[in-house]
């Protein structure tokens, strides 16, 4: 059962055997399995429940107002100031990510178990998760005839230079190029949770309700007794009837910056490492302008990649969106941006995503509803940062690019390939390169000792009998991957594990 | 229903006048799409704390000129907020550039790329979507 905000006519009260909070790659995996194991499931969801008939009716921009927080535009604050976009809807932010599925690489599993004494998460015994996961989103190498020029040009130039490369596996099927990956598929052909966890849980007994916010976290003694929340019109944002759930247990399931605020804002303060911790993968944009015709908006907007760097910390993804999008970001103002635009057509762009290894931030408390997030991009990682961005300006050239543009003030676009020493002779600081990042982990970690960590190795929290928290926010470290296989594939270990543990759990 | 007054709607068609001129590389400027209308729709699900700021930042491009230029926003030819707005985007200091100047800058831009005909204009020709039926979750 789902129920939207239009559904709601009275208060509701429920007493479900677990409540989950967050509809996203986590919840989802979790709200499946344990309805199919006949445990009774209510799930809230913030954001609202959208299907590809009204992504049809978006224009790619409106996606903004209906399918991520604050339009977009949630942003971290530091030495340098990061746009960090979180989906909100039924789905979460597999609504709108670019679709790309890694596994966790081996080293990060190992470095889990060595340094945080992470237990039963070794990569043989993630295997199988990896691969059942996999199997449900239907995870493909994406192929050369939906790549689009944007990642075939960039390809060209990569393959020049000898360096290692290739395409991305994708949770999609039937994709037609529309380059809509980040606003919500129009054709479903990504399979975000939406299409699969999610209405394999409803079917299982799950009642979902979207357009709910969870408010009030009460507990009592070392048990999280109730929840408290408001359904909410999205419209007019008018709180109108209020929600509370009573379970035996809660999983949380809102994201590294949700999650902990959630708990903050209630003074549940389950560790001194709750909130802190926080990686984010800090991603920046190039362009290269070709004589050729480009129209990098056809296609897979992220359909491959340079990992030549890997090791080093720095990957490098396809990134195009459209020119509602992409020009605001990019687009001087004035004229000079209108003869940018014209030359949108002719325009390819690559992203540059760092591990941040050195950097972090944390989740504070914020104020009216608002967390604020701190986030100081160490000199390390930015110096990864600058020479990712140098590499894939070399590879645009080597692809033919007469011009690239670069996110660095001051060093705003290089006419040939002489001029990418400029990068390494100038004194760039961290806010002078223009910034986003997307995926945001770490401000619970897990680990075996409560000391080092928020929650054990199967999410469940140490400090409390009756919370697991089962999203990003459990990851120690880094991926330096795209994490949404990590995600879904620990939630599906750790909601195995309250499961088989279920008459202890569930009391 | 608007969320925006008659002030505001002046200094943000003032000011998308400047950050997407008329003529140039094509006719079409903030000024053929209504821009303050087109934002004043889209920006009706804010929470109360963004809203806040975005009208904030809007008032301070019109009133701060009063201290370098002597005069509002407003009240300057479209070469001299052109080049006004300019010197903020392109300042050295970071918080003129990101936290005051990207905001409105990406707002404006977003609505005006956002029309049809500008898309056009430009020469934008997206994969068409078909007509197919939705897969829809079962609701209560």
């Amino acid at each position: 059962m789902l129920k939207t905000y239009k559904d709601i006519t009275k208060d509701i009260i429920e007493h479900p055997d677990v409540c989950i909070i967050g509809s996203g790659a986590g919840g989802a995996v979790v709200a499946d399995i344990l309805c199919s194991a006949g445990v009774d499931v209510v799930m809230l969801e913030e954001g609202g429940y959208y299907t590809k008939d009204k992504y049809k009716e978006f224009n790619p921009v409106d996606s903004f107002k209906y399918l991520y927080r604050d339009y977009g535009a949630t942003i971290t604050y530091g030495n340098v100031n990061i746009i960090m976009p979180l989906g909100k809807a039924v789905g979460g932010t597999t609504v709108v990510n670019s679709a790309t599925c890694f596994r966790t690489p081996d080293y990060v599993l190992e470095d889990w178990k060595t340094t945080y004494n992470v237990i039963n998460a070794s990569p043989k015994e993630m295997e199988t998760y990896f691969q059942r996961v996999e199997k449900r989103i239907d995870v493909h190498e994406v192929t050369s005839d939906i790549l689009g020029k944007n990642g075939l040009i960039f390809k060209k130039g990569a393959d020049a230079l000898g360096l290692s490369n290739g395409f991305l596996r994708h949770n999609i099927v039937g994709c037609k190029g529309h380059g809509r990956c980040t606003m919500g598929c129009p054709i479903d052909a990504k399979k975000g949770v939406h299409l699969n966890f999610i209405p394999s849980a409803l079917k299982a007994g799950l009642r979902l309700y979207s357009d709910t916010r969870a408010e009030q976290l009460i507990l009592k003694g070392k048990k999280i007794v109730e929840i408290k929340g408001k359904i909410i019109n999205p419209n007019n944002r008018k709180e109108f009837f209020s929600i509370s759930v009573k379970p035996k247990l809660l999983v949380l399931s809102a994201g590294a910056v949700y999650t902990p605020y959630l708990l903050k804002k209630n003074n549940i303060n389950l560790s001194s490492h709750l909130g802190k911790h926080l990686t984010i993968h800090p991603a920046a944009r190039v362009l290269g302008l070709f004589d050729e015709l480009v129209e990098g908006y056809k296609g897979v907007p992220q359909g491959n990649y340079v990992d030549e760097w890997s090791e080093e910390g720095i990957m490098l993804e396809g990134i195009f969106t459209p020119p509602e999008i992409g020009l605001p970001i990019v687009s001087p103002i004035g004229y000079e941006g209108k003869e940018l635009a014209m030359l949108f057509n002719n325009v390819s762009a690559f992203g540059v995503m760092v591990s941040d290894k050195y950097s972090s931030g944390k989740v504070l408390r914020g104020i009216d509803g608002m967390p604020i997030i701190l986030y100081n991009f160490k000199d390390a990682d930015k110096e990864k940062m600058i020479k990712g961005i140098a590499e894939t300006a070399r590879i645009y050239f080597a692809a033919g690019a007469k011009k690239v543009y670069l996110p660095i003030h001051g060093i705003e676009s290089l006419e040939s390939i002489d001029d990418i020493k400029k990068l390494y002779t100038h004194k760039i600081k961290a806010n002078d390169i223009d910034m986003m990042a997307f995926h945001p982990l770490g401000t619970a970690r897990m680990g075996e000792i409560p000391k080092h960590s928020v929650v054990n190795s199967f999410g469940k929290v140490h400090a409390l009998e009756n919370l697991f928290i089962s999203d990003g926010s459990i990851f120690p470290s880094s991926l330096g991957v795209n994490p949404q296989i990590t995600i879904m594939a620990f939630s599906m270990r750790n909601a195995e594990y309250i499961v088989n543990n279920k008459k202890r759990l569930l009391i | 229903m608007s969320i925006l007054n008659k002030r505001l709607y002046n200094i943000i068609d003032k000011m998308a006048d400047a950050i997407i001129p008329p003529g140039g590389a094509f006719e079409s400027g903030a000024a053929d799409v209504n821009v303050a209308e087109k934002l004043d729709e889209y920006i009706d699900r804010m929470d109360s704390v963004q809203f806040f700021l975005v009208k904030v930042i809007f008032y301070l491009f019109e009133y701060l000129p009063l201290i370098t230029k002597f005069k509002r926003l407003t009240k300057m030819t479209t070469k001299e907020r052109i080049n006004y707005l300019k010197g903020w985007e392109t300042s050295r200091f970071y918080y003129k550039r990101f936290l005051l100047m990207l905001p409105p800058r990406i707002l404006i831009m977003m609505v005006f790329y956002k029309e049809k005909a500008v898309g056009k204009e430009i020469g934008y020709n997206p994969v068409p979507i078909d007509g197919e039926e939705g897969t829809n979750l079962p609701t209560a």
